[in-house]
């Protein structure tokens, strides 16, 4: 842009004032000129015919032409000559001019003004080399219609005259000049006062705004007028773009802070992005590329970092259904939380992730972010955890067949011994019982006594089969809890022993009301094996005693049977509950050993406790709990 | 006294001769029938198979059934025994070895009359069957009898 020439506006209205005023005294001067020029024409002009018309009148003799004095009163100062000329050519009388002369002769004369004057006035005008004339010849008529008797001619010199005009115009033109000066001043001066100072004052504040100093302010105006309602707009908008400015500074301070903080921002979240340990990365969503991805997930992908940016996304999918399902949990939930899916690397091997996926705005584009967890080797534990734990089901249930199967055949087992087995023995008591009675004559008393051996000993047999089968049936089968009354079960079993023994007197006292939930056939089997024992062992006391009752220890429910019977050491207390391990002499007292074996695995498969407490002579006391629940 | 037959469904042969040494001992003197099977005593009752058509003699008083058998087992015969109309209101008695609760049950479900256990001690298989004969052949009366077969 080219700097203009700056014109200041006082000198630009100066000029045109200067030109207007110039204008103006000209056209005065040239008019007053003119005037005051035709004034000293016609005062000379007047000079010229005075004389004539006064010889006309009558009122002044032609001699006087030639007297000098009136005629410098009549024409002026400026008179060269005053001529009476008869019509003849006769000079009558002349002031510079002697009487007598021929007019015709006279130099600088033109002998045919003469006759031009005999009709009507002549005026001429001439010059020599130094000064300029006016000459008029005026006929002296003394009556109309005759012709004249003479001409006056009177000659001036007009060149005073004419060097006055010039002197006045002159100063004409000076007093002009001198006015249109100190007008010019006091113009210039006004409009500075009323104008361009408070423009110039303007405009120095408007460029003091230029120069960024939104603070300047010019005042209330006192004078009404244009200015003053642009100094009064300028300070409203000086104080508007002070303000803006204000506003505008600190948007781009926030701006600034906003992007330092925006850089800051972008550089730690390259930072946490690179060093996290989860492999990230952010895809375009215009076109499902790769945009950015940090080491991690380089390596995990196999991908050269430099060749990430513009990879197709679908390139990785291993299965085209884990997209579908992916883009539409994407597409209705708006992100995507550990997705399990299988991807395949770069070079094309599986890899088993959990993706997370989130919508974000990275410069300006929408982006998604993606954490990717590698899980193969947890998948490969997975796979070997469900390998394992389904080779463990095939092996329990081959083991629960097995076991099932054992336990039928242990069943058929118990079925077929308690059918089998007692068929024999009773074949073996029965025919010896037959011997006995059918040969009495022929056996001799030895020969009765091994038969009743043979006797005893299928019948103890017996006894062994059926407590066999009782611990058989009572390690197998349902537990059916339900509440049961201990101490009429006691009462019952005692009122069989009582029966069945019926020549025992045995005190029994059995406490009243102790319920439990437990299984009636086998909690039945229980007390029967413990009141029989309690029965058998005091078979050789006098007063035998036993006990049924139930008492609280170490906040437990405990159960007891209790008598005073043959007792038992404590030393050998571990081998009671043992099958077949007795602690006393058959002979001395009968049982098969198995009873009290029976009693543990009832009371442990009720999640119960049993236990013996006694000395030898002095009683025992058999305890037991059952978990009631 | 009732004297119809007794009929026994029993394979062991010391236990037929042991249960018809008890009748004797308890002077019971009826006509015992050994069905030595199921599939026997079925053919006895109701005949079949060889002894097609009706079987031609009296129906037994009791049946004592064990339940241990070759071929056909007691409790089969039982329940096609309380299944056929002629037989129906027949009086079984299961003797057996068994003291299984499932047999006991069972037997009593497919309607047994009566369950008894076979002691090994002779003495009291001998009271046993006395006790039987005295109340299913004498205290106890019979279902009328239908027309004759």
């Amino acid at each position: 842009m080219t700097r203009r020439l700056t014109v200041p506006l006082a000198v630009r209205m100066g000029l045109a004032v200067v030109l207007v005023e110039a204008i103006v005294l000209i056209a005065l001067g040239w008019i007053n000129t003119r005037r005051f020029s035709a004034e000293v024409d016609r005062r000379l002009e007047e000079g010229l015919e005075r004389p004539g018309a006064l010889i006309t009148q009558g009122s002044l003799q032609p001699s006087a032409v030639a007297e000098a004095k009136t005629m410098r009163q009549l024409v002026g100062d400026s008179v060269v000559d005053a001529l009476a000329v008869g019509m003849d050519g006769n000079v009558f009388h002349g002031l510079n001019t002697p009487s007598g002369s021929d007019f015709k002769t006279l130099p600088e004369v033109d002998p045919a003004w003469l006759d031009q004057a005999g009709n009507s006035p002549v005026t001429i005008r001439t010059t020599d080399q130094t000064n300029s004339f006016l000459i008029r010849l005026s006929p002296v008529i003394t009556a109309a219609g005759q012709s004249p008797l003479l001409v006056v001619f009177v000659k001036l010199r007009t060149t005073e005259a004419e060097k006055e005009k010039a002197i006045l115009a002159r100063r004409f033109l000076l007093g002009a000049l001198g006015g249109f000066a100190a007008t010019s001043v006091v113009l210039v001066a006004i409009m500075r006062l009323l104008v361009t100072s408070r423009l110039s004052h303007l405009a120095e504040a408007v460029r003091q705004v230029g120069t960024g100093d939104y603070s300047i302010r010019i005042g209330a105006s006192r004078v009404h007028d244009e200015i003053g309602v642009l100094q009064n707009g300028f300070d409203e908008m000086a104080h508007q773009l002070e303000s803006t400015i204000k506003d505008f500074k600190a948007t781009v301070t926030d701006l600034r802070l906003s992007e330092a903080a925006r850089r800051k921002g972008e550089e730690s979240f390259r930072q946490l992005f690179e060093t996290s340990p989860v492999a990230l990365l952010l895809t375009r969503r215009s076109n499902s590329t790769f945009w950015m991805g940090n080491r991690a997930l380089t390596s995990l992908l196999r991908i050269d970092p430099k060749s990430l940016d513009g990879l197709p996304v679908s390139q990785f999918y291993k299965n085209e259904a884990d997209r579908q399902r992916l883009l539409k949990t994407l597409k209705e939930q708006g992100h995507v939380d550990n997705f399990d899916m299988e991807l395949k690397t770069s070079t094309g091997g599986p890899v088993w992730v959990l993706i997370s996926a989130y919508p974000i705005e990275y410069h300006d584009e929408a982006a998604l972010l993606v954490g990717i967890h590698d899980i193969t080797r947890r998948k490969q534990a997975e796979d070997e955890v469900r390998r394992l734990n389904q080779e463990l089901e095939q092996r329990v249930e081959a083991r629960t067949a097995e076991l099932s199967r054992v336990n039928r055949e242990l069943e058929s087992f118990s079925y077929s011994v308690s059918h089998d087995l007692r068929t024999p023995l009773r074949t073996i008591d029965g025919f010896s019982k037959a011997l006995i009675e059918d040969y009495d004559a022929v056996l001799d008393q030895t020969a009765r006594d091994y038969l009743s051996r043979v006797r005893a000993g299928a019948q103890r047999m017996s006894l062994l089969i059926d407590d066999l089968l009782s611990l058989a049936r009572s390690a197998r089968g349902e537990l059916n809890r339900s509440d049961v009354n201990l101490s009429e079960l006691a009462a019952d079993v005692a009122a069989d022993l009582r029966s069945h023994f019926p020549d025992r007197r045995v005190e029994l006292t059995i406490s009243p009301g102790l319920h439990a939930n437990v299984d009636p056939r086998l909690m039945g089997v229980v007390i029967e094996n413990l009141l029989s024992n309690a029965w058998k062992y005091t078979s050789r006391v006098a007063h035998p005693k036993v006990r049924f009752g139930r008492q609280v220890r170490d906040g437990e429910e405990v159960y007891f049977v209790e008598d005073n019977g043959a007792g038992f050491d404590m030393q050998y207390s571990d081998k009671l509950f043992g099958a077949f391990q007795r602690l006393h002499d058959s002979a001395e007292f009968d049982g098969s050993g198995i009873g009290l074996a029976t009693v543990l695995r009832i009371i442990q498969r009720h999640g119960g406790v049993v236990w013996a407490e006694g000395s030898v002579g002095k009683g025992a006391t058999f305890y037991f709990t059952v978990n009631s629940s | 006294m009732n004297m119809d037959s007794i009929l026994l469904v029993e394979d062991n042969v010391d236990d037929v001769a042991l249960t018809k040494r008890a009748f004797k001992k308890n002077n019971i003197p009826n006509e015992v029938v050994v069905a030595r099977d199921g599939v026997e005593a079925i053919q006895y009752l109701l005949g079949s198979g060889d002894n097609a058509g009706a079987a031609n003699h009296k129906p037994p008083a009791i049946i004592l059934l064990d339940l241990n058998l070759p071929r056909l087992n007691g409790l089969e015969v039982l329940e096609r025994i309380r299944a056929d109309e002629r037989t129906r209101d027949a009086r079984v008695i299961i003797l057996t070895s068994s003291r299984e609760n499932r047999d006991i049950e069972q037997g009593y479900r497919l309607g047994a009359s009566s369950y008894i256990r076979k002691p090994v001690d002779f003495d009291e298989f001998v009271t046993a069957v006395g006790r039987l004969g005295e109340y299913w052949l004498g205290l106890n009366e019979p279902p009328p009898q239908k027309s004759a077969a």
